[in-house]
């Protein structure tokens, strides 16, 4: 019963959000109000998942698990930050630079490991894939477009050689397309399957 | 010369029945083609030349019952009545057989032919008395017949009393008779064989016709049933320790003495399994049965258990387990015990001197242990009379972890090795079995699919190596270069919408971006933001996530603090902007989120363009299929990473994207290191291309080594 109770609630706030944007403006009101209450039960879902990741490192911490030293600076760090903000305030120029300073480094250090791992792979994909047509295809198109980047070729200096490199270009924006339909197409079954509490009745 | 239904023949030599066809015997391999001779025959000449048989006694024996015998004084008697007549009936011989025929044989007819005379002369050639007459001789000849039989039987009985001991019967490397039967019946393998040292071969004369009854026999005879029921336990050893494999189960073959299935009984063992492990009753025992378990290797406590203590221990238990032993067996038993009570003060001295007492074996009588030569693990064994000979306690033990070469060795001097080194060698077995098995656990035991070969890290490192060296040698090298590449489409598009933009008209600016690509974003929109400030736009900026907060700042050139502006938090990430773009303010007031944005839902309709600076390919699809359709006449433009270029080209040719910026390559204006820009494609194709000649190396390695394999 609890289920069903689920996909009535789902099914039936689907059906409004899809009048409420169908009949606009008329219903443009209506859909503001449910988006509003959409959004204060996802943030009061978010305050929820926030505190209950607290309690779980704090957990972590009182039974002493393993890595429970990461627990640690996290709590740390997000009590800081909490603390900070609250009595410095969140438009503290000091306070937004002192954030920034630390976010920064370690979100780039990753990216750029990232990258390597990415290298490497490159360096790989040959060798464990061997030679097909998803890696050839692969490599080539990679060499073309990071020729292209180099920035070697004048185009501005011959028209001909820029139309060229233009359709070139464009070629990536087939596979775009597909992507976006790919993307639409599986967005409206699953809005259908919702609708019609198969994705909840399976969940 | 038959008084069964079977007839058979007896061997001079050990008195063993044989077939009547039987050329050999088959237990001593003794030649029978002797015994095919004529009976009287034989006992006139004698059975052999030994002289087991006394010829004379039995021929004596015979005529003094041919004589005591009743119906032959009767035939004696008419016979006298009736005198033979002349020789009319029998014929002339051939001069051919007459001349070959021997002088013994002429003596037989001619003493066929007198009786058969006397026997027609009484018959009187009467029908009746014919008939009469075959009865009569039917009789005698049952007569006759019984006589020998009893004759045989007592030959036989005098024999098997004169009949030297089996275990006499030593060939000329050492082995004893019962030995090389049991040898015979467990030929060894292949692997034994070349483990073992070299055995004197099997002899082709003893046959191989002796059944498992007969097997028992012999060997309850030779060696004693009540030793079977005190080692049962001890050769069911391996069968309780693990399954039996082609080692444990040739192992108890080569035990001393004892067949591997002397017996068959399902319910011995059984009995004998449950039977829990009991430590002697002598505290001597029991110290000798704990220092051989501390000394073993084996990580199973009842396999480290020495097997001589469950020899000690069913000693004392075996007669009271089988009542119905004979008494023979029983009156073995006992001896066993008397023998094993003398031992203490033996071992006491070993312990005493920090050795393991080792338990020599018992060899039957006659028989020492040279006698078990080359591998030396023959049994210990009572004689027939139940005596145990005086075990020797000068037998070494040998550690399990001993060198296997060694013991090779040491078993070429055979002389100096106790039976209990064998124990030993098949306790080392089983211990290496089952370290074995243990060593095998957790390991893959199926060959995966894709096995990945092991790669060190030496490759990767050079390639990190390479990229950092690259990039920062074409950083530190002379000063930087502008970046001169071709303007895309999109960012002409871009900049022509920028420059539409008139002074005073308000920009939205949506943030969406992590920290880590904020670099990258911030090189391209500082030109941005400046050039907008520059015409007197008034920049709006808006982020749905809580770190662009502290990350707005950065978008901003320093020199222009001042004109900062202050970033709004929309909650509820694309709802919140959809909210805002497709609701309205309803007539009873507010909506929270139009409370937390200035303008509300007028926010942006009173803005000329939107610009989305944003890392999410995912963001930007969103923002230009859901919330910029509700706005049609708002300009939306984007600046994002190199990475989502590909993907923002069909909304550029839609035209639902007025123009982008899509990394640093795509902004005219950028101020960059060409070099180190160059350097890095450069490194990054050059990574690539070494991945396609590796994996061609590797390719025609392996095309090599698969020719030189065929070669």
């Amino acid at each position: 019963m609890k289920d069903r109770v689920g996909i009535i609630i789902a099914v039936v706030s689907g059906l409004l959000f899809l009048a409420a944007l169908f009949f606009q403006p008329v219903t443009a009101a209506w859909l503001n109000l449910i988006l509003n209450w959409v959004i204060v039960v996802t943030a009061v879902g978010l305050m929820v998942s926030v505190a209950r990741l607290i309690a779980t490192h704090l957990r972590h911490i009182a039974v002493g698990r393993r890595g429970f030293l990461f627990s640690m600076i996290f709590i740390i760090a997000f009590s800081a930050t909490l603390i900070a903000g609250i009595f410095m305030g969140e438009e503290n120029p000091e306070y937004l630079r002192w954030i920034r300073a630390i976010q920064v480094p370690l979100e780039t250090a990753l990216l750029g490991l990232v990258a390597l791992v990415m290298m490497s792979v490159a360096t790989k994909v040959f060798r464990e894939r061997g030679w097909s047509f998803l890696t050839l295809s692969f490599g080539f198109s990679a060499l073309v477009f990071l020729f292209l980047n180099l920035g070697f070729l004048r185009l501005n200096q011959d028209p001909s050689l820029g139309k060229v490199v233009a359709v070139v270009q464009g070629l990536p924006m087939a596979g775009a397309r597909g992507l976006l339909i790919g993307i639409a197409l599986g967005a409206l079954i699953m809005g259908l399957r919702m609708l019609f509490g198969q994705v909840v009745e399976n969940d | 010369m038959t008084d069964q239904g079977e007839p058979l023949q007896i061997c001079p030599n050990c008195g063993q029945e044989n077939a009547l066809q039987s050329l050999k015997c088959i237990r001593c391999g003794e030649l029978l083609e002797g015994l095919f001779h004529f009976d009287d025959y034989d006992e006139q000449e004698g059975v052999d030349a030994s002289g087991e048989l006394d010829n004379q006694d039995t021929i004596s024996t015979v005529l003094n019952s041919l004589d005591e015998n009743a119906l032959l004084n009767e035939q004696n008697q008419a016979a006298s009545e009736f005198p033979e007549p002349a020789e009319e009936t029998q014929p002339e011989p051939p001069a051919w057989d007459r001349e070959q025929v021997p002088d013994w044989l002429e003596r037989v007819r001619q003493r066929v032919k007198e009786e058969e005379s006397a026997l027609s002369q009484a018959s009187g050639g009467s029908g009746a008395g014919g008939r009469q007459s075959e009865d009569e001789r039917a009789q005698v000849d049952q007569a006759f017949a019984g006589m020998l039989r009893r004759i045989r039987e007592q030959a036989e009985n005098e024999r098997k009393k004169n009949r030297p001991s089996t275990e006499n019967l030593v060939d000329e490397n050492g082995d004893p008779e019962w030995l090389r039967r049991i040898r015979e019946l467990h030929p060894p393998t292949v692997e034994e064989s070349q483990n073992l040292p070299a055995k004197p071969a099997v002899s082709d004369e003893l046959d191989d016709d002796w059944t498992e009854e007969e097997l028992q026999d012999l060997l309850r005879r030779e060696i004693g049933a009540q030793y079977l029921e005190e080692h049962r336990q001890e050769l069911n050893f391996p069968l309780r320790e693990q399954p039996p494999t082609e080692e444990t189960t040739l192992e108890p073959a080569a035990e001393p003495g004892v067949p591997e299935d002397f017996h068959n009984i399902p319910d011995d063992d059984l009995e004998e399994r449950e039977k829990p492990i009991s430590l002697p009753d002598n505290p001597l025992e029991s110290q000798q049965v704990l220092s051989d378990s501390a000394g073993s290797e084996m990580p199973d406590p009842e396999l480290a258990v020495d097997p001589q203590p469950y020899f000690e221990t069913e000693l004392s238990e075996a007669p009271a387990d089988e009542p119905d032993e004979e008494p023979d067996e029983a009156a073995d038993a006992v001896a066993v015990d008397e023998a094993e009570e003398e031992q203490p003060e033996g071992l006491e001295m070993q312990e005493a001197d920090g050795e393991t007492p080792a338990i020599p074996p018992i060899l039957p009588e006659g028989t020492d242990e040279t006698q078990f030569g080359g591998n030396s693990e023959e049994a210990p064994e009572p004689d027939e009379d139940g005596e145990k000979v005086e075990p020797e306690a000068d037998g070494e033990l040998v550690e399990p972890d001993a060198n296997p070469e060694a013991e090779t060795a040491e078993d070429k001097n055979g002389p100096e090795k106790s039976a209990d080194l064998i124990l030993r060698r098949d306790q080392r077995q089983r211990a290496q079995t089952l370290k074995n098995i243990i060593e095998q656990e957790g390991r893959r035991s199926i060959a995966v699919l894709h096995e990945k070969a092991p790669q060190g890290k030496l490759g990767r490192l050079i390639l990190v190596l390479l990229l950092m060296i690259g990039v920062v040698t074409a950083l530190v090298l002379g000063p930087a270069q502008k970046l001169e590449l071709g303007v895309s489409p999109m960012s002409s598009a871009f900049e022509k919408s920028l420059g539409q933009i008139k002074s005073g008209e308000h920009i939205m600016v949506v943030l969406d971006y992590q920290a880590a690509t904020s670099a990258e974003l911030e090189s391209l929109a500082k030109p941005v933001f400046t050039k907008l400030l520059a015409q007197g736009a008034k920049i709006r900026l808006l982020t749905s996530q809580p770190a662009d907060v502290w990350l707005a700042g950065g978008l901003f050139d320093s020199d222009f603090p001042e004109e900062v502006p202050k970033t709004e938090f929309v909650p509820g990430g694309i709802l919140g902007y959809l909210a805002l773009s497709a609701g309205s303010t309803p007539d009873w007031g507010k909506t929270p989120i139009e409370k937390a944005i200035s303008g509300g839902t007028d926010l942006l309709d009173q803005s000329g363009a939107v610009l989305i600076i944003t890392d999410s390919f995912d963001f930007a699809r969103v923002w230009l299929e859901q919330v910029a359709p509700w706005k049609p006449g708002l300009k939306t433009l984007v600046i994002t990473t190199a990475v989502n270029a590909p993907v923002l080209q069909p909304y550029f040719a839609s035209r639902q994207l007025s123009g982008y910026l899509a990394g640093a390559a795509d902004h005219s204006g950028q101020e960059l290191n060409q070099r180190a820009w160059q350097v890095g494609v450069m490194i990054m194709m050059v990574v690539i291309l070494l991945g396609m000649i590796s994996k061609a190396d590797a390719d025609a390695n392996q095309r090599e080594e698969q020719r030189n394999a065929r070669e």
